[in-house]
Parts: structure tokens; sequence; C-alpha cells
């Protein structure tokens, strides 16, 4: 039997992906009327839960109880139904509808058979105005800023009379003002006894709006409390209060040399994506610089933006001393800067060509004899081989069909068949096996150790912790502090990343 | 590690698929029926594909790199027509080839230029061209029919070196040339790059809209030449010529395994392909079947094709 008290609950939820436990017999317990919080790191399971609940995962084990009864296998489509409203840390608006249609779409009021356009404008109109959102039912989604769509997808959860209301980092995208609409609703929501099931890395929303918390930690539930309990120290030490075990292979007697590559001022304005603001930083020669941060906190954004895939709005780079342009990435290459993206399917290899033709797409120009010479190609592939111990049967097979460790190692020795004094890791060992992830963390040191210039982005931080000279905690676009190797932990660097960032600038 | 030794019946017939058609095509076609055996209708089949096949060499660079050209018959009515009132007016063949081939590059860069520059599907850009070429051709020749062309230049068309057709052999120098530069350049390579994954191609340096831009150029190339195998085979400057020779030089591409979604297919597979849609309208001619059920053989080649190509792409794709 369920607990009348809790509108919602969550028993001993365990999901497993493929390699990887994501839950691991997670609690929740969300009482009506009261704003609940989930906290957790990034990769902690926190969208995954929401995702189980609201039907978009099946769990694997455990059950969950819906004002008081048993809830078996749901779709999206059920938890709506019952009441269960979702709202998505990447929205998803039809820009060429109307704010009406995007609110009932898929559920439209009927006259017959035809869509009942009349009470659909009149009830959204009424709908907004109660809300105190300052649109007209009928104005197109595109004339809406991503806030306001974040406010319509609020609007659209309420018009279902949802009685819990998930809200996946709903303010990463948007401004104060708009928080200030959002935390209203979300208070006036909460006194009308619905219940709000809210994901936020930020503390000071945390400790503004939360009555409940629950903690998860690497899939495994960790705590729940009133929030009168918490307070930001206590709760980034209960998110990261792992222990930490030295498996990895730093070698802190690698010689850290000069100033090899620095970055000063680097903004990006509005218009080019605007993901971040004022980032300087040095890279020495042999030097591993760590770049932690949460998820979505532009790290990825600058280096992409200093590799020449996306444009930079202002700011200097310095190799060697000397003042670099970079507007491609075929420039940046040239200098020597190479970069393994986050995504390295996407980014990383040409999947359905073979492992010679991947490795040697940057470097092409170097096995050219008149025409190319695939079989220097294949002596550097095979030299690649041995140093990375790549597995593989042949180099002409496909490198989709590779595992994902191999594959990055495809990626890496892309670039290592040419010059590369920076290389850029972006999250270099998700989703990959602990064995080849032990084996890329070797590689890197010992590309420092000839005197490359490691630049190393991970959302895990055993990772950052243990390979980084220095670590860079970035949040919302900019740099919040450099930590040394020696004074970086798991809480100052939380800390950091979740300090708040004033956006009146 | 045995993730790397699948092989799958998708693979396979991505692989040789092909050819064995080609054989049974051929085998079938030889046994049943009357008249294909003989050395002057075969050679008669490599004629007829020369000029389209030429133009399919381009269309594959185009369709690996996942773009498409659909203008080929109004561009080789425009082209030959010009190259015919040149060679007319000079006397000369090679001024004519080379008036061509200029005209063939400004097309190209054009199409290229629109295509990259402003991102508008390519489908749409030639669809454009295709009207507007076809136009521009009756417009210069008035809608007269240039004829009085130099023997040199009837010769491309029609002239035999030897026991071999001109024609083929042009068809086949520019095979080669194509082959070395899909094959052997960091050119080839990098087509293959940006039609499998531009955004992994971009982040090796790479830029996609640069290597659109030189294929649709090496397209115009070819279609200039291929303008003037096409003229000289009439013996004429004809504006309403080329009709529909897209949809063969497209179909080639497709039947010989190359995909439309792009990253994959070979000039050899081109090759063969035509050569089987060759033999196909051959046999169809021999045999006297219409001309318009013809065109719907052709329609219904082209979307097996593609179904092919689709469904082994899938089975592939759970093979991993």
């Amino acid at each position: 039997m369920a607990h009348e008290e809790y509108v919602l609950e969550m028993r001993d939820i365990v999901k497993v992906f493929p390699g990887v436990r994501a839950l691991d017999g997670v609690q929740l317990k969300v009482r009506p009327g009261k704003v609940h919080v989930i906290c957790g790191e990034n990769g902690a399971g926190k969208s995954t839960l929401m995702k189980i609940i609201n039907g978009t995962y099946v769990a694997d084990e455990g059950e969950m109880y819906y004002k008081g009864k048993l809830i078996g296998p749901h779709t999206v489509q059920d938890t709506l139904e019952m009441g269960i409203a979702m709202i998505y840390q990447e929205l998803n608006p039809v820009l060429e509808m109307t704010i009406a249609e995007n609110i009932w779409l898929g559920r439209e009021p009927k006259n017959g058979a035809f869509v009942d356009f009349k009470k659909m404008y009149s009830d959204t109109q009424e709908l907004l105005d109660r809300l105190n959102m300052p649109y007209k039912a009928t104005q197109k989604m595109y004339e809406l800023s991503i806030a306001g769509h974040q406010l319509i997808e609020i609007a659209k959860a309420i018009s279902v009379n949802a009685s819990v209301i998930i809200m996946d980092e709903p303010s990463s995208a948007i401004g104060d003002k708009e928080i200030g609409i959002l935390f209203e609703q979300i208070f006036s929501l909460r006194d009308q006894g619905v219940a709000i099931l809210y994901i936020s890395h930020k503390m000071d929303e945390i400790f503004k709006i939360a009555d409940d918390i629950t903690i998860i930690r690497d899939g495994k539930w960790i705590e729940t409390g009133p929030a009168e309990d918490y307070n930001p120290d206590k709760l980034v030490a209960r998110m990261v209060g792992r222990e930490i075990t030295n498996v990895f292979p730093k070698d802190t007697t690698v010689k850290i040399g000069d100033v090899i590559f620095e970055a000063k001022n680097l903004t990006q304005v509005k218009e080019d994506g605007g993901r971040f603001r004022n980032i300087s930083f040095q890279l020495h020669a042999g030097e591993i610089l760590g770049f932690a941060g949460l998820v979505g906190a532009g790290r990825s954004e600058v280096m992409r933006a200093i590799f020449g895939l996306d444009p930079l709005s202002s700011g200097q780079l310095f190799l060697n001393g000397q003042e670099i342009k970079i507007r491609n990435t075929q420039e940046a290459i040239e200098k020597g800067i190479a970069m393994v993206n986050e995504d390295r399917r996407a980014y990383g290899l040409v999947l359905g060509r073979s492992i010679h033709h991947n490795i040697s797409l940057v470097n092409l120009k170097k096995y050219m004899k008149g025409l190319l010479d695939d079989k220097m190609i294949s002596e550097d592939v095979e030299k690649m081989r041995n140093l990375l111990q790549i597995k593989i049967a042949h180099e002409n097979v496909e490198a989709g069909t590779l595992s994902g460790g191999n594959q990055q190692k495809v990626v890496l020795a892309k670039w290592l068949v040419g010059d590369v004094k920076v290389m850029i890791l972006d999250e270099p060992t998700r989703g990959i096996d602990v064995g080849a992830k032990s084996e890329i963390h070797k590689l890197m040191t010992e590309f420092a150790r000839e005197g490359m210039g490691i630049i190393m982005i991970s959302s895990e931080l055993p990772e950052i912790l243990g390979m980084s000279d220095r670590i860079v905690v970035m949040q919302e676009g900019v740099i919040q502090g450099v930590l040394d190797r020696q004074e970086a932990t798991q809480e100052n660097i939380m800390k950091l990343a979740t300090k708040g960032v004033k956006k009146d600038e | 590690m045995n993730e790397n030794k699948r092989v799958n019946i998708g693979q396979l017939y991505g692989k040789y698929g092909i050819f064995v058609i080609l054989a049974i095509i051929f085998i079938v076609s030889a046994l049943f029926v009357p008249g294909f055996r003989s050395l002057y209708n075969l050679k008669n089949v490599l004629l007829a594909i020369a000029c389209t096949t030429t133009l399919a060499f381009g269309a594959t660079f185009v369709i690996i790199l996942g773009n498409i050209n659909i203008s080929y018959g109004s561009e080789l009515a425009f082209i030959g027509c010009i190259a015919c009132m040149v060679n007319v007016a000079t006397g000369s063949v090679l001024i004519a080839a080379l008036v061509a081939v200029v005209i063939g590059l400004i097309l190209g860069a054009l199409t290229g230029f629109i295509i990259t520059k402003f991102h508008i599907p390519a489908f749409i850009m030639t669809l454009a061209l295709t009207e507007a070429a076809r136009g521009g051709a009756v417009l210069v020749t008035k809608g007269q029919t240039i004829s009085g062309l130099t023997p040199s230049f009837t010769f491309i068309g029609q002239g035999y070196v030897g026991p071999i057709p001109m024609a083929i052999i042009i068809m086949m120098i520019a095979f080669a040339i194509m082959w070395v530069i899909l094959n052997r350049t960091p050119y080839g390579r990098h087509v293959y790059a940006v039609g499998g994954n531009p955004k992994a191609a971009e982040a090796s340096g790479i830029s996609p809209a640069k290597i659109t831009f030189i294929a649709y150029l090496l397209d115009g190339i070819l279609v200039a030449i291929s303008s003037l195998l096409l003229m000289g085979r009439l013996n004429s400057g004809v504006p309403g010529a080329g009709l529909s020779y897209e949809m063969d030089a497209i179909t080639a591409v497709v039947v010989g395994g190359t995909s439309m979604a792009g990253g994959s297919g070979t000039l050899f597979g081109t090759l063969v392909g035509a050569v089987i849609v060759g033999i196909i309208n051959n046999v169809q001619t021999l045999m006297g079947v219409d001309s318009n059920v013809q065109k719907i053989v052709k329609g219904v080649i082209i979307v097996g094709a593609v179904i092919i190509d689709v469904v082994t792409k899938a089975s592939a794709k759970k093979a991993r």
C-alpha cells in the first residue's frame, strides 16, 4: 500500500542502459502542494528518473504509485491523461503555429469532426490572462523568445489540469524576468495543491523554491529531506560525497613548460549564439587543463569557437606568444590545434568509411607522391594501431562497426598522424568502457610528456580531479574560477559550478 | 574481436551485386533476344550510352555528396548549340570545345555557388536551371537547328579510331580522369567524407561548401564534353536535344550502387550501371517495345534501385 500523503511515489527504481546502471534503486516521494527539487551532478540520473515517471522510458525494476494506486507500464499519453505533465529541457514548439494551436496540439477541442477554433482561442486567452502571461492566443510561436516558449510550455502543462508537473531545468534558457514569472506560477500552482518536481543546478534557485529535496548520486538514491535541513555547502557535499579512488595514471612529474596557448576575453554575442563571454585562460606545454562545469555551462561552445567550428564575436588567441586568427577549422588545424568533439559519431568519424580513410582524412597532403600513396597511409595506420592499441581486424573495416573505445582511438589517431601542439578533448571518455578509458588517460599523459598542451572538458568530477594540472570551472558562459591540482576538491568545483551568475551585465 | 568480421547480405550486395545483375541481364539477353549478340549491336549499346554515361560520372560526384543535378538535358542543349554555332562561325572544333567547357564551368559554378551560399536545395536550383537552360538554347538558336558542322566536330560523335568509336574513347578517358580524382587525390577522399558526414568533415578541416562547389565545376566540364558527343552524333545543334537525359544519367548512378543519401558509391559501379541501363534500352528496342513503355520501365528501374539501396542500408545498419 502506498501512503496517502504522497501524490507520487517511486520505489526501488532500476534502469539499465547498455553498459551502465543509470538508476539503481532510486526512491522518490512527492507530496501534493509542495515543490520537490531533485539534486545531483551531471549524469546522476535525474532526467532518466523523470522520463521513467512520464513514460518515455520503462523502468527495469521498481514500482510507481500515483494517488495511491500502483501504475503499471505506461506511455507518455497515459501519464498526461492521469495528470502528470512534463516540461522538457529542450523545447520543440511548432513555430509556424499559434500559441493556442501549440498548447492544444494533439488534443484539439472538437466540434463534430472539426477543430473548434473558437473555443480553443477563447480558452487559451483565458488561460494566458489567468497566468499573467502577456501574450495573445493568436500569436505565432516564432514571434516569442525562447523564454516565451518556456512560459507557453508551462501554460500547456497547467491546461491539462495536472496534479504533478515535472520541470527539467526550466530556467536554464530564460532571463531573470521570466524566472520571476516562472516562480510566481510555481508558487500559485503549489498553493492550489499541485506537486512540482523541479530539477535545477542553481543553488540560489533551489533554496528559493524547494520544500523537499531529494539527492541522487551516480544513479543511487542518497537521501530525501525538507529544504530547511540543508544549506548550499551541505547540499553540494551530499551530491558529490563519493570516495575518490585514485585510478588515474596521472604523472605529476611531467614537466610543465612555457605558455603555449592563450585565450583572451573570448566572447560570443547573441547574433553568433551568445553562449559565453570574457573567457581568458592560459595553457602550458605539457599541461592538462581541465574544464569543469555542469552540462550547458558553455565549455564545449568555447572550444568549438577556438577550433573554428562556431564564430567567435570578439577576443584574441595566442599561440606561442603570437596572435593567431582562426576563421575555420582548416586554419586551426594548420596551426596545430586539434579537437576531439564530445559527439564522436557526429563530429569525429565518417562512419560509413574505413579506418584507413578516417585516420588519413585530416592529413591527406602528407601522403601525396603526385597522387595519394595508400601504402604510406597504411604504414601510418599500422603505427597508430600499435601505439593506441586499436583493436581492429583490418584497416578497411568501416568505422561505424567499432566499439566506442576503438572509435575514440581512431579519432585520436586521425590527429596524431599530424603535428598537434594543442589538443582539445571534449568528454574524451564518455560512453567508453573502463579498460579503454584508462588507456586513453595513459595516452593523454604520454602526449603531455611530449610537450603537447591538452585541454580536457569532462563532466565527470573524478576524471577532472584525476587528470588535470589545473581546473577551469565554468558556469553559464563565464569562468567562475581556476583551481590548482592541490586545492581542487569535488566540493569546491561544484560550489563554483553552481554559484549563480549575475545576468544584468 | 569479431565485431569487425560481420558480413551480411546488404554489404555483400553493395559490393558485388551489381556485377551479378549485369551478368544475368547480359546472359539472358544473349540467349533470348535475337540480334543482341552481334558485335554491331554491342557496339551500338556502348555508343548509345556514351553521352549519358559521361554525364553520369559527374552525377556520381554530385550524388556521393548528397546533392543532385536534374538539369543535364537542358544544359546539354544550351551548351551544345552554342558550341555548334561557334564551330560553324570559326570552323574550329577546338575553339567550339573550349567555349563549351567554359560555359559548362560557368553553369556549374552558378549552381554550386547558389546551393552552397544560400543553402538552396540542389533539386530546386537545378530544376530552375532545367527551365532556364532550355529557354537559353531556344533563344540563342532562334529555335532553328544549327547545321553545317565541320567534319571534325561530327567525328567526335560518329567517328571511329580503328574499330573503336571515338565517343567511347572520350567516355573512357573521362572515366579514367574522374576515377583518379575520386580515388587517388585528397579531393576525392574529401568528397566521400563530406557526403558521409559533413559535420565530421568540417571538424577535420574540410570545407563542405568548397568540396561541393568544385564537384559542380567538374560536373559542368563533363556536361560540356557530353554535349559535344551529343551534337556530334546528331551532326547538328538541336535546341530540343537531350530531353530527359538526366533520367538516364541518374538511373545509371543509382543502379550502379551510389546511395542517394550520399557518402558511398563508385565510378566503376556507375559505369556498370550505365551498361545495364543501356542493355535494357537496347533489348526493348530490339524487341520492338513501345518507346513509352520503355519510359515506364525506366521509371520502375530507378525506384527499384533506390528501394534496394534503402533496404540494404537498413539491413547493414541492423547488423551493426
